[in-house]
């Protein structure tokens, strides 16, 4: 049994296998990934996209009912798959990109296209940005999913005094850009089919196979708690030990609160099919996630230990490779990004629209939780005074919270 | 060194050539181009005559109408501007002196000396 959708392709409703569907889509994604840097991208995609449409469409004017993997399949072999449009491309990959270019010549024709992650290098993506494809470039590099490292930056930015904002100018700079291959796997994403405020618990709920409501929960309880324990404390007067619970409880509400917003800021949301299946998770191995995370757990001080000894050497390699960068690269390189910024006026206006959604989302979700509890200040008169100064405690130590928790 | 790359060299240095020299004859839909190529024996993937024929038409050699086509949207049909022409007789010219060449070249005999001992 096999659902059938009707979709619509450059103007044509075509009856096709939900699974050829998916296949389609994720072939069209390949495309734009690999058309990145081209100047008529959405030219060439549209173009071939109405030919596939042109294809699908004989099939079914030949009797076909619904267009089949099958047939999806042979189209996109004649059309050709980014693998063999790579083979094809190989002389003037060399031209234009050195580094790319002696990649491929240096690997054998029957490497993956996976496998020709630029591995041992860091790049910013210029395939995957949010801002400038910093994160996404260091999630590329040490394999693991761009919303982490994302999620990680913008904490060392709320809770570093803006640290981890100069680090990644910083690395804006230095790096340079490069179309990668990045992590392919489990993403974390906002679930728009499942929300209720912004879709982050949804997407987290989907990440780890959970229930979305066990999650909310997680996010709402300490908030729960710490009102129910400030009524409690209001009714008994006598008790100190329940006051000290209600800050505990207040902080981590703060907390919780803090990380929703930065997820909200942070995940995209899965808005296609194929990153909904990302979201998924659906060609990994859960296992294999469970076990990571359940390593990451386990070995947290270790791990901490080794990442501080890397992040030294690392540093350490950084240094040699500044006096090297300063003294050969930096006239090629200057000139690249006087290139770079000449060329992406538009990329700017993109950065700056960036910056504007987040500053809004950051105030507007700050005035959303102050207007929230007043609210409750209100409905609970003015005994219940003790969420607000737990707010604002919270809030100071929410950051220390998470130094803890990462 | 790996004989696909040098292939996929020589191929790639006479693809745009030969498009251009179809779309010369007359009006020429993307998919009928491929056909063209394949019946002389020149492989070539679709997916990648789409990015080089918007490509000549960024740099001005090509230009498209659109034509009804009687079953669902309009197709492409791709021309020769006059700037084309002139690049496409430029590669001709190009063309004829690397293979008489070539051929002059590789089609001697090996008992044939070397002309300059």
């Amino acid at each position: 049994m096999k659902k059938i959708i009707n979709i619509n392709l450059s103007g044509r409703v075509i009856p096709i296998e939900d699974s050829a569907y998916e296949k389609l889509q994720s072939y069209i994604e390949s495309l734009r990934k690999y058309f990145v840097n081209e100047e008529g991208r959405d030219e060439i995609i549209n173009d071939i996209e109405s030919r596939i449409a042109e294809l699908l469409d004989e099939k079914i004017r030949k009797g076909a009912s619904s267009a089949t993997e099958a047939d999806v399949e042979e189209i996109i072999n004649s059309m050709g798959k980014v693998e063999d449009f790579e083979a094809e491309e190989v002389a003037e990959a060399k031209d234009s990109n050195q580094q790319s270019g002696q990649q491929s010549s240096q690997q054998s024709q029957n490497y993956s296209y996976t496998e020709k992650k630029s591995k041992g290098r860091l790049y910013r993506d210029s395939g995957d940005k949010f801002i400038g494809g910093v994160c996404s470039g260091i999630a590329a590099y040490m394999n693991v999913d761009p919303a982490i490292v994302r999620i990680l930056f913008a904490i060392i930015t709320f809770g570093g005094f803006g640290l981890g904002f100069l680090a990644y100018i910083i690395l804006w700079i230095v790096l340079p850009t490069k179309d990668l291959d990045g992590y392919a796997g489990k993403r974390l994403y906002r679930n728009p089919d499942d929300r209720i405020i912004g879709g982050v618990a949804g997407g987290l709920a989907a990440y780890f196979d959970k229930s979305a409501r066990t999650i909310r929960l997680i996010f709402a309880a300490p908030l729960i708690l710490s009102i129910l324990i400030s009524v409690i404390n209001n009714l008994d007067f006598s008790n100190d030990l329940d006051l000290a619970l209600n800050i505990g409880f207040g902080s981590i509400s703060g907390t919780f609160i803090l990380i929703y917003v930065v997820l909200w800021m942070v995940l995209p949301e899965a808005n296609t099919n194929y990153e909904k299946m990302e979201m998924r998770g659906e060609k990994v191995d859960v296992n294999r996630i469970r076990q990571t995370v359940q390593e990451g757990m386990g070995n947290f001080k270790e791990k901490m230990k080794g990442w501080g000894e890397e992040v030294k050497e690392s540093a350490q390699n950084f240094s040699s490779k500044a006096k090297e960068f300063s003294g050969t690269r930096g006239k090629a390189f200057a000139a690249e990004v006087n290139e770079t910024v000449r060329s992406r006026g538009r990329g700017l206006g993109h950065v700056i629209a960036v910056l504007f959604k987040v500053f809004f989302l950051f105030i507007a979700g700050t005035i959303a939780f102050a207007l929230f509890v007043g609210l409750i200040a209100f409905l609970f008169g003015g005994i219940a005074w003790s969420p607000v100064n737990d707010f604002f405690y919270g809030r100071v130590t929410g950051s220390r919270y998470m130094h803890g928790v990462h | 060194m790996n004989i696909e790359n040098t292939q996929s060299q020589m191929r790639k240095g006479i693809l745009e050539f030969c498009i251009l020299s179809i779309i010369r004859r007359g009006e020429a839909y993307p998919s009928d181009i491929v056909e063209e190529m394949r019946a002389a024996n020149l492989q070539i993937l679709e997916g990648t005559l789409y990015p080089l024929l918007t490509r000549l038409k960024n740099a001005e050699m090509l230009t498209y109408r659109w034509e009804e086509s009687n079953s669902g949207p309009p197709r492409k049909y791709f021309s020769l501007t006059e700037k084309g022409d002139s690049f496409y007789k430029e590669l001709q010219q190009t063309w004829e002196e690397l293979s008489n060449g070539v051929n002059a070249l590789t089609s001697k005999k090996s008992d044939e000396p070397l002309s300059n001992s």
